[in-house]
């Protein structure tokens, strides 16, 4: 999402950033991706349970997710071993201004992430649902 | 029992969490002024 950055900011869109982990270790993430987002801290999982993003131990160690661990390891990515629970899986929401659901997608396992450019196209048309009203 | 997850069309559900800075905010201001992204991550590493 970050080479989309100028992309979100025409849209008038905003992206946030939700974790679960330690308020010391989310600025050293966010320091070491150097993500242009707002990154916000969720310790108790309100949001992540709000919202339905679900854990799952089988999930998460799956064969796809396993593979997917061992590729990032073998491309050099500075890895500091898991942190947290890693069990809990992910999600993408698109909420409009009006604060309707547009879109919303909950990992069924670590490696499943809508692409970027999905993501991106989502936010555009609701953003120009917004202009048509 | 799990409780329904919310759907799209439905109102996005607000909570407070916390900035890096140790501010409190309600997940509603993301999509204050405009459309909002929301990435829930995984675990940090």
């Amino acid at each position: 999402m970050c080479r989309h950055a100028e992309t979100l900011r025409t849209l008038g869109a905003r992206v946030v950033l939700v974790s679960f982990g330690p308020p010391s270790l989310a600025a050293q993430w966010l320091r070491e991706t150097a993500a242009p987002f707002s990154l916000w801290l969720d310790p108790q999982r309100k949001a992540y349970r709000a919202f339905g993003v679900e854990r799952s131990f089988l999930r998460s160690w799956g064969p796809r997710t396993i593979l997917t661990y061992a590729r990032l390891l073998l491309s050099g990515r500075p890895w500091r071993g898991i942190q947290g629970d890693s069990s809990q899986l992910g999600g993408d929401f698109i909420v409009d201004g009006r604060g309707v659901l547009r879109f919303a997608h909950r990992s069924h396992d670590p490696a499943d992430r809508p692409e970027a450019n999905v993501l991106v196209r989502a936010l555009g048309e609701t953003s120009a649902e917004a202009f048509r009203r | 029992m799990t409780s329904p997850k919310v759907t799209t069309g439905e109102v996005a559900p607000d909570t407070t969490l916390t900035t890096l800075d140790g501010d409190v905010v309600h997940l509603r201001q993301a999509w204050r002024d405009g459309p909002a992204l929301i990435i829930f991550l995984l675990h940090l590493g």
